[in-house]
Parts: C-alpha cells; structure tokens; sequence
C-alpha cells in the first residue's frame, strides 16, 4: 500500500535526540528517518526523499550550518525544506538560519515547541499555502 | 614593548625629532606627512597608537581623528592630538571628536613620552578586559547549551515516560524541576548579556499582535492544567521598534508569572493599545497580588514576593522583563493589590511608518522567511 504519511529526517549527532525526536514525531503519524552524522545527509535525502530535514547545528566533523548551506546550493537537495534543530542560544540560531538562508529552526526545549513547529513548517510548505496566518509571521520572523 | 606607534606630521624636523626619540625608548614608528597617509596607515599598518598632528595641508587632525573613529580598526585606538594652538578650543574640539589625550607645541618631551606610555598601558589593560570578557561569554554559551541540550532530552523522555505509565507524580516532579532549570538558564543568558552591555539588543520594527498570540498559544497547556482562563483582548495591530526574541522572553515571562500566581480558575486578560505614538501592552492577572511595601522592589534582581508560599521561582523574571524592556528603549510598570491581582504595562515606541514592518532595515527577502519559535 502506499504509504502517503509526511516524511521527516532527523540529522544530530547525539542518538538520544534522535530517539526522542522519533518517538515524538512518529506519534504524530509522520514517518520518520533519522541519521546520527552530518556526513552521508545528501545520500539519505536522495533515498528517503523527506519532505522536511531537522538539523542539529553542532555536530562533530561538520557543523549543521555549514551542511545547510552545503545541501541548499546542491541542485539535488536545494527544494528540500531544511531547519535547523538546536539548542543553541536563540539569537545565535537565527543568525545562522539568516546567514545560510535556512528558512527556520525549532529550538530544542519542550515537546509541544517540537509538535506544533513540525505542523506548521509542513503545512506551509507542503500545501504552499501561505494563508494569513503564514505571511503575518513571516513579518516579525527573523532578527 | 615594541609597539608600533604612527606620527602624523607635516613638518620633517618635528617629525624626524619624534621619530628619533620613539625609537630610543623602544617603538616602533611610521610616520604620515598628511591625512591620507595617515589613514591608510591606520587601515593597514595596525598602530598601537596615532601621535596626530592638527595642522596639517589638506584635510586636518580633526577630520582624520573622526574618520579613525568611525573606522572598525580605529574605534578605540589611542590618539594623541599634537596642537601648535594652545587655545582651548581647539583642544576641547579634539577631545570631542574622540582623541584620548592632547600635547601642545612646542611639547616637552619627557612628558609626551610620559602621555605615551600610559596611553599605551591602559589600552593594553582594556584589550585585556575584553579578550576576557569575551572568553567568559564563550564559555557562558557553552554552557547553557549543553545544560539546555541534556535538559530538552530529561524533559522529553520523562514525558514519553509518562504517556507510558500513566501519569507517574514522579515523574511530574522531574519533568518540573527540569522545567524550571531550562527556564533559570534562560533568564541568566539574557541577563549576562544585558548587563554587559545594555545595547546588546539590534532595534527593529516588529509586529506585536502574531508574538503576542503566539506566546498565548504556548501557554494554553500551561493554564489548562492550572484551571485557568487566559484571554486576548484590544488586539491592536501595529508594529513596535523591539526586538521579536526580546519581546517573545518579555511575554513568556509576563504570563508564565500571571498563571503562575493567579488564584485557581482566575482569569489572565492580555491587551494590546495603540496609543499615538506607542504600543502598550498590559498582563491582568486575578492573583494574590504583591503587598504594597514589596512593590518597589519586585523588579530588583533576585527579589521574590512573601505573599506566595509554595510557588517555584527564582526571582528572575521581573528584572530580566525590565531589561529587557528597557534594552528596547521602552518601559515597564506595575501595580498591585494584595488579592486584587497584579497589571504589567509595558510600553514599546512604534515604529517610524507602519508600513516599516514589512521591510526591516538590511533584511533580504529570503531572510524574512525565516521562522522563529519561542518555547
């Protein structure tokens, strides 16, 4: 059968996250795929198609900002809908979302900050509905 | 030693004279027979110090003063001004425009070289101060982003813990002793930054309404399980010249604070009021309110009410509301009565044009898209 649930790919470097992000978000109803390093991102995207990627920013190896940049300029990966995934300090995640043309991010925290980002990048995105709601946010947005 | 310091001077012999002594004691030196020179010095020499002369042919001290300081490398370079005019004036217009200290033609020596030294010594004292201030944010980020990384997994998984077991009390009390470290953490990485430098926030134009109603959605589980009602009332549309991380923390805060204290199945209202030139934003809540004599002091650092036994809290809140507030160039206020609830008005300068919010100063239009969330 076809299965036609969202899909969503987790990129951090600590398993724990991933974990918690797929019990979170496979209760959901999103199907859910999760990837513990920053190398092989493009390869697990090409496979699995996600129509969103979480991305942690401070992996090992290759940080998450710069693997953003890296996969938005590469003519494969550049429609996929990429945000950052962290725990960073707020401002220092939007700056890096602004300068790497990443078009959000979810702070790491509370489940219920997870859920309701999740919907709502999804929604927007997916059914490029960009409803009232969508266009007023995007006013106050980014610092 | 060995610093490099750069003599700005027109006239050979007194430069040459300089020249010869500086090195006698130790320096290095460059010397600029006008201001273009000297700027290009500045830009790509690196000095430790500018010895500037005022007369000079075409463009004068003053003008090169002020262009060094608004050049990135110059802001806080030491500059001694060199005047052949021992008039006041002139000396008050150069320490107006930014240099640090000033010697008058015909100079004695020993006293420049004197001037000079410790010129020298008290900006190596401040680069010093910076580079470890600079350290101590580091290592402050560091962290309250491991604290707050280890703190999301606790508070995730003893949710999931609890779906699973159906509501173990323990696990509550985990979940809001993680909760309330998250929320500690919070307050002080704002609190550190501010209170190094009060203009530590960029000043935008920013939407009220959406934040507003976005912070009042994340506090819709919070108040259910409190019993409590939380309302949007007066929702004035207009933009404010804020900060939207700043004003989300202010809201968190604000609320967090009127379910927290309000009594079982109180109300907390939120109104927004467009005034002519600002944008008030009050917090309502039907709580214990605060005693009179407290009043004055809940805005104080680490300060907590007597009136509310058994309630959580660190003390935080209020003042790094005001800051923050303040950081935005607004203010805050509050007022009280013992059981008849607490109001917080904040109010916020519009932004020059409202149509300015659609358009923040330097931002592109891919940037604008980007979506900030706060928890």
């Amino acid at each position: 059968m076809h299965d036609d649930r969202k899909k969503i790919l987790v990129v951090d470097d600590d398993e724990r996250h991933l974990e918690l992000a797929r019990s979170i978000l496979e209760a959901e109803g999103y199907s859910v795929r999760t990837h513990a390093s920053g190398f092989g991102v493009s390869g697990v995207m090409q496979a699995f198609r996600p129509d969103l990627v979480l991305l942690d920013i401070t992996m090992p190896g290759i940080p998450g900002d710069d693997l953003a940049a890296f996969l938005l300029a590469e003519e494969r990966t550049r429609h996929t809908l990429i945000v950052f995934y962290s725990s960073l300090d707020e401002s220092d995640i939007m700056r890096s979302a602004v300068n790497r043309r990443v078009r959000g991010f979810i702070r790491k925290g509370d489940i219920e900050t997870l859920r309701s980002k999740v919907r709502f990048f999804l929604h927007n995105h997916c059914e490029q509905a960009m409803n009232e709601a969508f266009s007023r946010r995007r006013l106050y947005a980014v610092e | 030693m060995n610093e490099l310091i750069l003599i700005v001077e027109d006239e050979e012999d007194v430069a040459e004279l300089l020249r010869y002594n500086l090195q006698k004691q130790g320096y290095r030196t460059v010397v600029a027979s006008d201001g273009e020179q000297a700027l290009r010095a500045v830009q790509y020499g690196d000095p430790d110090l500018v010895l500037l002369d005022i007369m000079l042919p075409e463009m004068d001290g003053w003008a090169v003063c002020r262009i060094i300081r608004e050049s990135e490398r110059g802001a806080s370079l030491p500059v001694i001004m060199v005047t052949a005019l021992s008039m006041e004036e002139a000396r008050v217009q150069g320490l107006r425009l930014g240099a640090d200290d000033y010697v008058t033609k015909p100079f004695s020596l020993p006293e420049l070289l004197l001037r000079i030294r410790r010129l020298l010594d008290r900006d190596q004292a401040l680069k010093e101060l910076r580079t470890k201030t600079t350290a101590q944010d580091d290592s402050m980020k560091y962290l309250v982003h491991e604290l707050k990384n280890s703190l999301s997994l606790m508070d995730g998984y003893s949710h999931l813990a609890q779906t699973a077991q159906q509501d173990s009390p323990y696990l509550h009390h985990i979940r809001s002793a993680a909760d309330h470290m998250d929320q500690v953490l919070e307050q002080m990485s704002v609190l550190v930054r501010l209170e190094r430098d009060r203009n530590a926030l960029e000043r935008r134009p920013v939407e009220v309404l959406p934040i507003v109603e976005e912070a009042v959605e994340s506090f819709r589980g919070a108040v259910r399980d409190a019993g409590i009602n939380i309302s949007l009332e007066g929702k004035a549309r207009s933009a404010v010249l804020g900060n939207a991380t700043a004003l989300r923390q202010v809201l968190v805060n604000l609320l967090s604070n009127a379910v927290k204290y309000n009594r079982p199945g109180g109300n907390v209202v939120i109104s927004l009021e467009g005034a002519d030139r600002s944008v008030n934003i009050i917090v309502r809540d039907e709580g214990v309110g605060i005693r009179p004599e407290e009043l004055p002091k809940v805005f104080d650092k680490f300060f907590r009410g007597t009136g509310v036994a058994g309630v959580k809290g660190a003390g935080l809140g209020l003042h790094v509301v005001k800051l923050l507030v303040e950081a935005m160039q607004g203010s805050v206020s509050i007022a009280s009565s013992e059981h008849g609830g607490t109001t917080v008005t904040v109010i916020l300068a519009k932004a020059p044009g409202a149509h300015r919010a659609a358009t923040p100063a330097g931002s592109t239009e891919r940037s604008r898209e980007v979506q900030g969330h706060a928890r």
